[in-house]
């Protein structure tokens, strides 16, 4: 039986502008790593992206009290880690997901998200 | 050979692509360069320094003087007069090129050959005749057909480009990011179409492999930013790697169980392995397919190889990409895998619905027959390999599977 998680890639600071060709190649040599070692343990990367950083980013506070709803541009420097990117993987069980989050490279730490299982089964 | 024959098995693409850009007509290019080569044979041995610079010359004169014969005159002088401005050629007849690779030049030919009202069989047709030099005789061998229909198809997809009122120039940045997964798609059909021949009968094979492996190269270099194009590139690699052993010196296929490993290519090996690394951060069809060849690659010997891992990445390429060929790679991939076997896979494949069609019998065949074989369900695998045999028109193949069947009929294991 499959288990989903998502992996959500916090770094305190995330600049895809300023990565030259090497260190690029290496962060993409590190995904596929991670894609690799999720297909070895017979397991699927089901979903994912690199986000933009938080300069292309809005922050959207939906309407509410009859108040309209607010568009904050970012970049939103009061944020101390920012989101660059996520996975959504499908494991065996918890422990394999904990196995390969660490594999995820990231210049902070990774969050992992048990999927809550909506289906009646 | 004489040296100008050299020259133009060597520079033929080099010279055709120039022209190409200064006329806007691959077929009034190809005539051109044609041209031009016969007076260059009519010219005493050795007094041409520079051979391709003069039959590039020649052939951008004959273009010129064929345009003044035609009562277009006017409006087609305009035209190139304006593209050679806006190329900043200045109308020179005597362009002086900078030192642009060849395969820079290949690629760009690819580009323009990769046209949307064109079928990819098409496309490849014009792409082995272009950017490979293949004669229009063995390519119409490759499509098993009369030199003849293929002339006259290689003439209708030149046509179809021009009266879709397309100047064949160089493409722009918008036209590289639209056709660049066509491109991809084009270069390793050039890789698997020269890796196949050379199983067969070896028609210009090398030339053809060296080349798309070359332009996968070149694409990388142009888009380095591009997973898939690293996929591509490492997909050919890592089968370039293995080619060593998978013909023996009388001619007979090799399967990967028996293959003889120490004779596989590390270098190749090893390049592959990395580029196909970065690629499968994308998930990409060609990544995928780089890393399950990967993996096999990395097994030092067949009972090492990690099928869990290859079965997996199936299961991806299964969802994106679920051509016949991928099914089928899955089926055999889980038959393998501890808790399925080849008897589960067996009932697995018969679930499937794979569309009709000679070749896809023909290998569906092949697989039920090994699965069988593996299930020691001998004479159904029999049954099975000979309608492999039936459907199978490569001779190497053939004589493989009917090898499979004497193996069984000798006893079995």
């Amino acid at each position: 039986m499959a288990e989903e998680f998502v992996i959500l890639i916090r770094e305190p600071e995330w600049d895809p502008a300023s990565a030259t060709e090497a260190d690029w190649t290496d962060m993409m040599k590190a995904h596929g790593a991670f894609a690799q070692a999720v297909a070895a343990a017979g397991g699927q990367v089901v979903g994912g992206d690199a986000l933009q950083p938080t300069s292309q980013a809005v922050r959207v506070t939906p309407a509410r009290n009859e108040r309209p709803a607010v568009y904050t541009d970012g970049p939103f420097t009061e944020l101390k880690e920012v989101v660059s990117g996520f996975y959504k993987i499908s494991v065996k069980d918890a422990a394999e997901a904990r196995e390969l989050a660490a594999l995820v490279p990231t210049g902070g730490w990774v969050e992992l998200y048990p999927v809550m299982k909506t289906d009646p089964s | 050979m004489t040296d100008l024959d050299i020259t133009f098995r060597r520079e033929w693409p080099r010279i055709l692509s120039s022209v190409v850009r200064f006329a806007g007509d691959l077929q009034r290019a190809e005539d051109a360069v044609q041209e031009a080569f016969a007076r260059a044979a009519a010219t005493p041995p050795g007094s041409l320094h520079n051979p391709a610079s003069w039959i590039t010359t020649t052939a951008k004169r004959i273009v010129v003087d064929d345009q003044r014969r035609q009562s277009a005159f006017v409006r087609n002088l305009g035209r190139l007069a304006a593209d050679a401005a806006e190329r900043h050629d200045a109308a020179q007849l005597h362009e002086s090129r900078t030192a642009d690779s060849i395969d820079d030049d290949r690629l760009e030919l690819l580009f323009m050959v990769s046209h949307p009202s064109l079928t990819e069989e098409s496309r490849l047709a014009l792409a082995l005749r272009a950017v490979c030099g293949v004669s229009t005789a063995e390519i119409a061998t490759l499509f098993f057909l009369k030199e003849a229909t293929m002339a006259a198809r290689l003439t209708r997809a030149k046509q179809r480009i021009q009266s879709a009122g397309i100047r064949l120039q160089r493409p722009d940045a918008a036209d590289r990011a639209e056709r660049l997964d066509d491109v991809l798609s084009l270069i390793y059909l050039l890789y698997t179409t020269g890796h196949t021949a050379a199983a067969a009968d070896g028609i210009g094979a090398v030339t053809t492999t060296q080349a798309a492996i070359a332009l996968g190269r070149s694409v990388v270099a142009l888009v380095p930013r591009h997973l898939e194009a690293r996929g591509v590139l490492a997909l050919m690699l890592l089968t370039q790697a293995r080619s060593a052993g998978r013909v023996d010196t009388a001619g007979n296929v090799i399967d990967l169980e028996s293959a003889d490993r120490s004779v596989w290519d590390t270098a190749l090996s090893e390049e592959g392995i990395e580029l196909a690394t970065i690629a499968l951060a994308g998930r990409g069809r060609f990544a995928l397919e780089a890393g399950i060849s990967g993996l096999h690659s990395q097994a030092a010997r067949w009972e090492d190889t990690d099928w869990v891992a290859i079965a997996s990445l199936y299961d991806a390429l299964a969802r994106t990409w679920p051509s016949p060929g991928v099914q089928l790679g899955r089926v055999v991939a889980r038959s393998y895998l501890p808790d399925v076997g080849p008897a589960q896979a067996l009932i697995e494949l018969d679930a499937h619905s794979l569309p009709p069609g000679r070749r896809i019998d023909g290998q569906l065949a092949a697989v039920r027959g090994d699965l069988l074989r593996r299930s020691e369900r001998w004479r159904e695998a029999v049954a099975e390999y000979r309608h492999a045999i039936d459907c199978e028109a490569n001779g190497a193949v053939r004589a493989f599977l009917r090898g499979r069947i004497s193996s069984m009929e000798q006893g079995p294991r």
